[in-house]
């Protein structure tokens, strides 16, 4: 989606909250994969993205642009989402599950269809050898490495955008992928398991 | 392993789109129920302000969009438009800007380092201005968006924000620097492949030589008080300012009565304020 879009879609989703549809469609892949990727985790990756979209559609008010696209600061409250998960040890998705109670089940797809989906996605990222070569070691880093690692090489991030979804410095976010890179390279070699 | 092929193997480890459709339809059917309560909690009179006036609003809190920090070399923009230069041969001049302007549709532009950090880049221009026309000019422009240039000519709306601010420095020979912004149709002007002026180039301007020394120094112009079309506007060619912020494709910096003298300018750190 081109910026002009974008920018039109958040517009009209601010006075037209059910609009917001448009913007979950278009962004939910992004986010549920950078969940996935630093989760390795399907259950608690799909809980966060439902949380990063419901608390966007809560605060869309509060959103400022900034020269970056929207997708940044979905990102940004991906990352504290996923921060707290690693902190709690556990997640639960609370507008979701408020939601649930607060609407009646919808028939889109039964309990037992949600929970087959997500043991599938959970296999297929499990296949990726790549990412289960790293996935250990990645997990294993202190948080702030883990996110600058995730967001410019899982994905494909560039470092002004990095800057921006984290709210640190250039300068900041450079060193950080720096000794990242280098104590990630040293986990791998050594074999390290989370 | 060295650090190139580790670099690349944290590259391939991204794994594709792993997706849940049914999980996804799940959330968005309850985002959906969430969605039609916040907007029926949301006051009528909200609901019934028109967009632009919500951006407004939002605006006066403050805000900014950065055009372009110049932190890569791109032919491109951080709002996805184009960066290129132009000079008067197409009215019959002579002047000469560097890097070239296109000749057949191609675009000749690059950035030139450092920027006004040291590090990174900048937008130069340099030439000569001609002595053919006795208006003889050059300049460079930046496109606000993919659709700003042909064919498609549309414009981004800019009515929330003050104004714009950039940093400069250079040398001016003679004649004078000025920021123009220019209010141009959604339709292409065929004759010369670009979109088309509504004022017959008597654009917003605003005169920035006094800015440019030989070091860098931010340039702020707020469009509502500094921005002036010129005395030669036709009636029918002036326009309120506002339209012109509605719907703007491009901003341009102009080396004008120079008249056979040289002038060398660089920009950077630009953003909308």
């Amino acid at each position: 989606m081109d910026r002009a879009a974008e920018k039109q879609l958040v517009e009209k989703s601010r006075k037209d909250p059910e609009a917001f549809a448009e913007l979950f469609e278009e962004y939910y892949p992004k986010i549920l994969r950078y969940n996935l990727h630093r989760t390795a985790n399907a259950e608690a990756a799909r809980d966060i993205t439902s949380e990063v979209f419901f608390k966007a559609l809560k605060n869309l008010w509060q959103f400022r642009w900034k020269g970056v696209p929207f997708s940044s600061w979905l990102y940004k409250i991906a990352s504290n989402e996923v921060n707290q998960y690693f902190r709690n040890r556990k997640y639960e998705p609370v507008s979701l599950e408020q939601a649930i109670e607060e609407n009646k089940m919808p028939e889109l797809a039964s309990q037992n269809d949600l929970e087959k989906e997500i043991a599938a996605a959970q296999a297929e990222l499990d296949k990726n050898r790549d990412y289960a070569s790293i996935k250990g070691a990645l997990l294993a880093l202190p948080e702030k490495y883990q996110e600058v690692l995730a967001l410019r090489f899982l994905e494909q991030k560039k470092i002004a955008e990095i800057c921006e979804i984290l709210g640190k410095k250039e300068g900041t976010v450079k060193s950080l992928l720096s000794r990242g890179v280098e104590m990630l390279r040293k986990k791998i070699e050594a074999g390290v398991q989370p | 392993m060295d650090e190139k092929d580790f670099l690349k193997k944290l590259e391939n480890a991204g794994t594709g789109d792993i997706k849940m459709p049914k999980n996804k339809a799940y959330i968005k059917n309850m985002l959906e129920y969430k969605a039609k309560q916040q907007s029926k909690k949301m006051p009528l009179a909200v609901r019934l302000i028109p967009v632009y006036a919500v951006a407004l609003a939002i605006a006066a809190v403050s805000s900014y969009m950065i055009i372009d920090y110049n932190n890569t070399d791109t032919k491109f923009n951080e709002l996805g438009g184009v960066w290129c230069t132009y000079d008067d041969h197409y009215q019959g001049g002579n002047s000469t800007v560097w890097p070239p302007a296109s000749t057949k549709g191609e675009n000749n532009f690059v950035k030139s380092s450092p920027g006004s950090s040291g590090k990174g880049y900048a937008i130069r221009i340099t030439g000569t201005a001609g002595t053919k026309l006795g208006w003889d000019y050059i300049g460079v422009n930046t496109f606000l968006s993919p659709r700003s240039t042909c064919p498609e000519c549309v414009g981004i709306d800019l009515s929330r924000f003050t104004g714009i601010k950039f940093k400069i420095k250079g040398k001016v020979e003679a004649g004078k620097v000025v920021f123009i912004f220019p209010h141009e149709a959604h339709v292409i002007d065929k004759s010369r492949g670009i979109c088309k002026s509504l004022t017959s180039y008597a654009d917003y301007e605003f005169d920035i030589t006094k800015y440019i020394t030989a070091s860098w120094k931010e340039v702020k112009i707020n469009f509502r008080k500094d921005l002036k079309q010129p005395d030669w506007a036709k009636p029918g060619e002036r326009y309120d300012i506002e339209k012109v912020l509605s719907d703007a494709n491009l901003i341009k910096w102009q080396y004008e009565n120079g008249g056979g003298h040289k002038v060398d300018i660089w920009i950077d750190k630009l953003e909308f304020y």
